[in-house]
């Protein structure tokens, strides 16, 4: 790909600048005859020459030859047109009419030429981007350490973005400059070859020097940046040695260097000023005095008759037309440099040694065979960037069926030879087989989906708990989503192959159930139940369900089972003596479990986007705290919390983890909320501006008393807040019924979540041991319901957050397991994928994985490299690693202790 | 005044916490979790994950180790009292179990939250660790003196 701009747009774009050159050859004739035009109107039927009484014939319009030098083949000209005889006021309405009609037809080819190459830079532009997405995915692992994805990001997508608009222009746009400037030039010198000698002259002069001028001022102005960069650095010394500069009295001498510096960027600056006004008086003198020639030689030719009057006017009209194209093309010619730049330097972070070879990654449909045999290791060596030994001539045989645990310390090479076996490393010497074949022979089809790799921090990007599992599921599309084929859908295809994108949709169906040993979507369910089983993050699944409303495709027969369950729970729970585990919905009992608005509202948002309901709601509530003299009280207990929150919190640097902990605002609206603070301190209820009531009674409405802890709240205020329920419900608008789905006892609420269906209450949130039991009792309910599925499919719609923030490390590791294990591979390689968790449910979980790995119809061989040795003994062979050499290698019997298998 | 402020005065009287400003003392306390427990219920068992620490704010609570032998009470925990720090610095499992006597209420400081406020304020590990560093001396001074009457 290291090739220059040019060679890679005429690369892609060949054609298409050709058709271009086309339109643009074929709309010059058009642009030369509306430059004629007025010549032919002004003379003929304006001014009446060949009108004249007595002249016998009308004159002939509209006649179009091109001339022949020195009569070639006997002919003085080449007749295209012979022209028509017209009167006089025909002449005027038709040339007129003729003029009009060029100008349209000018207008369209620029028109069409503008949109053609817009989107010719559009499909280079999104070209270019997926050539640099797509080098990025084949660039050799190592290479990402040295990469900061911002700036890779920003390449991509601020930097490339000039030269996809410059891309339209490459070839196109100087032909189409020099071809309006040589028309304009050409009809000068038909008219006058003296006038066009001058105009010659005084164009090569604009093209030749000013840009030569420009570009003086592109060094200058690179010169600038430089020096403005050593001025801000001796500044930063000045104040880094203030000390020194005190104690010798050498601050007269800063002053000096300073002033030196200084008068440095001056005169840098006051050579640019020069140039550029300079240039500029230049260009502008060169186009306006040169009609000054024409006036005077012009007007003499006219005068002694060698030229007419309407050729005079039309070459000063031809003139005109000149200076707005010749800036163009310089203007061109400095983006040019510019783009050309730019590109070189994109170009070069893309262009590296060892990037895999297209055809690795290739998409495989159907099936991939399963694998069988070993991986063999030959003299396995590898060096970090800085030389620094990792594995030493290393040479292992590890069978595909085999249970492998690895132990060493951090760096001590077992976690590096995990990689080596994922291929996210490439050994410096050395050869891994796999299966007979180099490993890295195989394409990442095979080893994708046939080995299966798990890491101590896996990254999951913002998606749902289900998309995150099953995403390595997702190798291709399996099924066609069927869609409406309209014209922007075609379109859109059309677009995606000229810009030699993958034609693969993502909307299309991917997950390959199949894959995970699965025959029909239902069973993949009982697959992911299982190996959230396996990986202890079943819990984790049923409680986010619990939190979650009923997925649309089960609301409709959803109703009649959650009231069953409902009804059971009520029972079990009293059964228990766990009755104050729960708060119930009581419509004339304030809930201290829920925040204020809740309180209020009574009920749940209909909507997934509860943001917008809420917004839509307050608005009422506001109505009616107001009609019931809520909105004073309300807003002190606001103002109340933004006040204790700014001293809890507000000296805490931005981004710090600990502000994660404020739940009831968002940790950025600190800073709105101080200044609200700060603007209504001292000032009455009147006084407070509506802009600065509304935070802070937002404020007021999420606070959860045994929550927030802040004792803001009386009985007084509670009966008060109740009854503002009541006025608020029987005072609902349509809108309202809308959005909000009210607690209604004996009936099941679709927009209130399973548990909130199921408890109609809320769990007591400072009851210790509530949470716990209460959250136990009704997954089992749930589950004698047979409603477990329900709960898990609730569960995974669960938003992991970016970079899967709302998921603890714990999970996450859990989850990069559980989604090895999914894809049902013939060999796992997990290397320290459970450093999270306390060696207790490591072992667990350990034990679990190699139990599923034994299952005799879909069995796999692990290279799991331990944090700890003791849980060694589940498997069938131990390594232990030492400074980068294979220090251990043995057979384990099943029964034997594990205390005994550390070589310490 | 508010139910923060008088957590925050119990907090102060716990040692390990003596040395600790009063804002970063209401932070810790606003960042926890405050819970109630009905008496004989368990605020943490014996081999659990130890995920938590707490600091009783009112009530009774007991202190229980199972050995062979049988439940053992080690000790009793009432106002101020801390414990299961142990179990969140180390990542233990927890030693012993904890039992509310009467109706209990706690502060429960997690684990990553402990751990999120000793990396912002660098000052409140020093003074935990002087408070531990002082409980370790006074053990050690404890021994040397048990093991001088066994001598």
């Amino acid at each position: 790909m290291a090739e220059s701009l040019y060679s890679y747009v005429w690369r892609h774009t060949r054609r298409q600048q050709l058709w271009m050159l086309l339109v643009v050859l074929l709309s010059i004739p058009f642009l030369y005859v509306s430059l004629d035009l007025p010549k032919a109107i002004i003379n003929g039927p304006i001014q009446g020459e060949g009108f004249e009484a007595g002249a016998t014939t009308l004159p002939t319009y509209l006649r179009t030859t091109v001339p022949l030098p020195d009569g070639w083949f006997g002919l003085d000209e080449i007749v295209l047109f012979p022209g028509v005889q017209l009167d006089r006021m025909q002449a005027l309405f038709i040339l007129s009419g003729l003029f009009l009609a060029f100008v349209v037809i000018n207008g369209a080819f620029k028109f069409y030429i503008n949109i053609y190459k817009g989107r010719l830079g559009e499909r280079m532009l999104r070209r270019l981007r997926y050539e640099m997405v797509d080098r990025l995915l084949r660039f050799p692992i190592r290479q990402f350490r040295q990469l900061r994805p911002p700036e890779v990001a920003s390449m991509i997508k601020d930097e490339l973005e000039p030269i996809g608009g410059f891309i339209g222009d490459a070839f196109v746009t100087p032909l189409f400059l020099m071809s309006q400037v040589l028309t304009s030039m050409v009809f000068i010198f038909v008219q006058s070859f003296t006038l066009g000698l001058v105009a010659l002259a005084v164009t090569g002069l604009q093209i030749i020097v000013i840009p030569k001028m420009r570009r003086r001022l592109l060094v200058l102005g690179r010169e600038r940046q430089l020096t403005a960069r050593q001025l801000s650095g001796r500044i930063g010394e000045i104040i880094d040695g203030i000390a020194s500069v005190h104690a010798n009295d050498t601050s007269n001498f800063e002053r000096a260097g300073i002033s030196a510096d200084l008068g440095h960027i001056f005169l840098i600056r006051f050579d640019i000023y020069q140039w550029k006004f300079f240039v500029k008086f230049l260009n502008n003198f060169l186009s306006q005095a040169t009609p000054f020639i024409f006036y005077l030689f012009g007007g003499y030719f006219a005068i002694t008759g060698q030229l007419d009057i309407g050729q005079l006017v039309a070459v000063i009209a031809a003139y005109r037309e000149l200076p707005s194209p010749l800036k163009d093309l310089i203007d061109w010619d400095l983006a040019r440099l510019d783009v050309a730049v730019k590109y070189d330097q994109v170009i070069e972070q893309f262009d590296i040694k060892g990037i895999s070879d297209a055809a690795l990654q290739a998409p495989v449909h159907g099936d991939v065979e399963s694998l069988s045999g070993s991986f063999v290791l030959h003299g396995i060596s590898t060096r970090d960037d800085a030389g620094t030994r990792l594995l030493e001539d290393v040479s292992v045989e590890l069978p595909l069926t085999e249970r492998t645990a690895a132990y060493g310390m951090i760096g001590d090479g077992a976690g590096q030879l995990a990689e080596i076996l994922a291929r996210l490393n490439a050994p410096t010497n050395g050869e891994v087989l796999l299966a007979d074949r180099p490993l890295k022979s195989y394409g990442e089809a095979t080893t994708g989906r046939r080995i299966a790799y798990a890491e101590a921090t896996p990254f999951y990007p913002q998606s749902t708990l289900r998309d995150a599992l099953l995403y390595p599921l997702k190798r291709r599309p399996v099924a066609a989503v069927p869609r409406s084929a309209g014209k922007r859908e075609r379109l859109a295809q059309l677009e995606t192959l000229a810009a030699g994108n993958s034609p693969l949709d993502p909307r299309d169906e991917w997950v390959d159930f199949k894959a995970a040993g699965a025959s029909s979507a239902a069973e993949l369910e009982r697959r992911i139940a299982e190996v959230l089983k396996i990986v202890m993050l079943e819990r984790d699944v049923q409680r986010f369900g619990l939190a979650a409303s009923v997925p649309p495709e089960y609301q409709s027969r959803m109703a009649e089972p959650i009231l069953h369950a409902r009804v059971a729970f009520r029972e079990q729970l009293a059964a228990a003596g766990m009755g104050a585990y729960v708060e119930p919905f009581d419509p004339a009992r304030y809930m201290n479990n829920a925040g204020i608005l809740e309180n209020v509202v009574f009920g749940a948002a209909r909507s997934s986007d509860a943001e917008t309901t809420w917004m839509l709601t307050r608005s009422h509530v506001r109505q009616i705290l107001q009609a019931l003299g809520l909105v004073e009280p309300f807003l002190a207990i606001g103002r109340e919390i933004a006040a204790t929150m700014v001293d809890l919190f507000g000296d805490l640097e931005p981004g710090s983890p600990l502000l994660r902990r404020i739940t009831i605002m968002r940790p950025e609206e600190l800073a709105t909320y101080r200044q609200i603070l700060s603007r209504t301190d001292g000032k009455s209820f009147d006084e407070i501006a509506d802009a600065d009531r509304l935070p802070l009674i937002r404020l007021a409405f999420n606070y959860v008393e045994p929550r927030d802890r802040l004792g803001l709240l009386d009985d007084a205020l509670r009966q008060r807040i109740v009854e503002a329920r009541a006025t608020f419900q029987e005072n609902a608008t349509a809108e309202i019924e809308g959005a909000i789905a009210f607690h209604e006892a004996g009936a099941y609420n679709p927009a209130a979540s399973i548990q909130d269906n199921v408890l109609f209450g809320r769990i007591a949130q400072d009851m210790a041991n509530a949470a716990e039991a209460v959250e136990q009792r009704l997954l089992q309910t749930l589950g004698a319901l047979g409603l477990s599925e329900l709960v898990q499919k609730a569960g995974l719609r669960y938003d992991l957050g970016s970079g899967a923030k709302r998921l603890s490390l714990a999970q996450q590791q859990k989850l990069g397991l559980a989604r090895g294990i999914l894809k049902s591979p013939d060999y796992l390689i997990a290397n320290r994928c459970l450093s999270a968790l306390d060696a207790d449910t490591q072992g667990k979980i350990i034990a679990a994985t190699l139990r599923r790995s034994r299952d005799p119809d879909r069995p796999f061989g692990t290279f799991w490299v331990l944090s700890g040795a003791d849980q060694a003994s589940m498997f069938e062979r131990f390594v232990e690693f030492k400074d980068g050499r294979l220090v251990n290698d043995r057979k384990i019997e099943q029964s034997q202790p594990a205390s005994a298998l550390a070589a310490e | 005044m508010s139910v923060l402020t008088s957590e925050v005065d119990i907090l102060r009287r716990v040692p390990l916490f003596s040395g600790i400003e009063a804002p970063k003392l209401k932070l810790l306390a606003f960042t926890s979790k405050l819970v109630r427990y009905e008496a004989s219920e368990v605020l943490f068992r014996q081999g659990d994950p130890g995920d938590s620490a707490f600091v009783i704010l009112s009530g009774q609570a007991v202190v229980i180790a199972d050995t062979p032998g049988g439940e053992i009470e080690i000790a009793r925990l009432g106002e101020t009292d801390f414990v299961g720090e142990i179990g969140i610095l180390c990542d233990m499992p927890r030693t012993a179990t904890v039992r509310a006597v009467t109706n209990v209420k706690a502060l429960r400081i997690g684990k990553d939250c402990l751990v999120e406020l000793l990396e912002n304020f660098p000052s409140i590990g020093l003074s935990m660790l002087r408070g531990l560093a002082l409980r370790l001396s006074r053990t050690t001074a404890e021994l040397v003196e048990y093991r001088s009457h066994d001598a």
